[in-house]
């Protein structure tokens, strides 16, 4: 191991970052390449102090070691699980360690799989038209609450049977706990006040007595080393797969349009060559890392970088900053739809790597690909748009109005055909 | 050329899929199966390519 250099190129040394500062959002590329330069593993008083680490190759190396950074939130201990500050809520079996997360992760993983997701695609391209239909006559709608928050939503409650009418109230829930996570993180009358939990747990304990064949059934009637988990570690997972599922996808796809009409000749390069669809999906994955960082806490004191840390100390990873990182991606802050390499960590990496991929990937290249056939010269006034309070979870969209050249609807003549 | 997916470092990105469905099949998780150890000549490139894509560097290449 090299000693710490005096200076700033290793050593842990303070710095003032407050990833929820107002003027952050703007500033953020510039934030991480300059701490990547000069102090990849920094300390910030903020939020209880944290340790904050940037550069691509020691987020993946912290990421995959579970051993020495633990996901766990157990809110009587130090360990206070991947957010900084931490939920009132543990957020399932994505705030424990394996081999626990491993085997909770088990009961949701067969829901998501690749073969999974091929099965419910044209389920979900019908979706994209249908709501695309609503609003193609008028030349107007808005992408952000008419197809970032729904498609995402009434697709992830189909995959677990719960009522789709009912889209609208658990988007505002969980863009809410996310958009404003200072306030949600804090305010004791915001999660008393939910009905969402109760709801949550109403759904739960239908599904553990009236077990039918749908997804939820199937979550929470798996044995989990061979007994069945409780009630409350059942809405816990079930509040992950919900928030995994509404609000990160919704970012991805909010994001990519406001890209996308901003630079019209990608999005013609785009439209006229559908071969570049899996690429470009991935590279704005990296480009915008609808999930900016998550935590960890330090299990027992180490030297990690040759900076020692101690044990219980809060470390957060920044995916963002990983995805911007010049040693790992060339020209790091423009995108390139056809980039390769391109091994963003956009969905995590190691144990805990988002289970939601392949769904998340399948929704943005079915909304993309009818978007690009149907209304393809669509327009943002990025004025308009209404972004998240703060990005430091997850950089969403609360609303984002778009104009475009009206078209037809399609829902009668696919009905027709029938 | 022979490939072979490192199962534990494998998390299921599916990332070596896109390069070739010939040489990788997916498991419930995502996670990489290899379909053919030896590598045919003409899917050579695309094994490299798969080892160069793989965000957890779980591919390994036997020349």
């Amino acid at each position: 191991m090299t000693q710490p250099e005096t200076g700033t190129s290793t050593g842990r040394c303070p710095i003032d970052f407050d990833q929820y500062a107002p003027d952050f959002p703007e500033r953020s590329t510039e934030i991480f390449r300059e701490l990547q330069a000069t102090c990849p593993v920094g300390r910030s008083e903020r939020y209880g102090g944290f340790t904050l680490l940037t550069r691509y190759d020691d987020i993946a190396e912290a990421a995959r070691d579970d051993v020495t950074f633990s996901s766990l939130h157990d809110p009587t201990s130090p360990f206070r699980g991947i957010t900084i500050p931490p939920h009132q809520t543990r957020f399932g079996f994505i705030e424990m360690d394996p081999p626990d997360s491993v085997e909770h992760r088990r009961a949701v993983a067969p829901l998501l799989s690749p073969r999974a997701v091929a099965g419910m695609e044209a389920g979900m391209r019908e979706l994209v038209d249908d709501a695309i239909d609503e609003f193609i006559e008028d030349g107007k709608t808005d992408f952000a609450t008419e197809v970032a928050d729904r498609i995402p939503a009434v697709t992830t409650l189909r995959v677990l049977g719960l009522p789709l009418d009912a889209w609208r109230r658990w988007v505002d829930y969980f863009h809410h706990k996310v958009s404003d996570k200072l306030e949600s993180s804090t305010s004791t009358a915001y999660a008393a006040n939910n009905s969402v939990i109760q709801e949550m747990t109403d759904h739960v304990r239908d599904r553990r007595e009236n077990p039918r064949d749908d997804g939820l059934s199937q979550m929470v009637n798996t044995p989990v080393r061979g007994e069945l988990v409780s009630i409350e570690q059942a809405v816990e997972n079930l509040s992950l797969v919900l928030l995994g599922g509404l609000d990160t996808t919704a970012a991805l796809l909010t994001n990519t349009a406001l890209y996308l009409a901003e630079n019209p000749a990608d999005r013609e390069r785009l439209r006229a060559d559908r071969s570049l669809m899996t690429s470009a999906c991935e590279e704005f994955l990296r480009f915008f890392s609808p999930v900016q960082n998550l935590a960890r806490t330090v299990r027992h004191a180490t030297t990690f970088k040759g900076v020692p840390l101690d044990g219980n100390e809060r470390v957060l990873l920044s995916w963002a900053a990983a995805n911007r990182d010049p040693s790992q991606f060339e020209d790091p802050d423009t995108v390139k739809l056809d980039r390769f390499p391109n091994r963003h960590q956009a969905f995590g990496l190691g144990v805990h790597r988002c289970a939601g991929s392949h769904l998340a990937r399948a929704e943005w290249r079915l909304v993309f690909e009818a978007m690009l056939d149907r209304l393809p010269d669509w327009s943002i006034d990025r004025e308009q748009a209404v972004p998240y309070k703060q990005i430091a979870s997850d950089n969403g969209w609360h609303e984002m109005p778009m104009t475009f050249t009206p078209g037809t609807r399609v829902r009668s003549a696919r009905e027709e055909a029938r | 050329m022979k490939v072979f997916v490192d199962a534990e470092r494998c998390q299921g990105h599916a990332r070596c899929a896109v390069e070739s469905e010939e040489l990788f099949d997916l498991d419930v998780d995502g996670c990489a199966i290899v379909l053919q150890e030896i590598v045919p000549p003409e899917l050579e490139e695309a094994a490299l390519r798969a080892r160069t894509a793989c965000p957890e560097q779980a591919i390994v290449i036997e020349p």
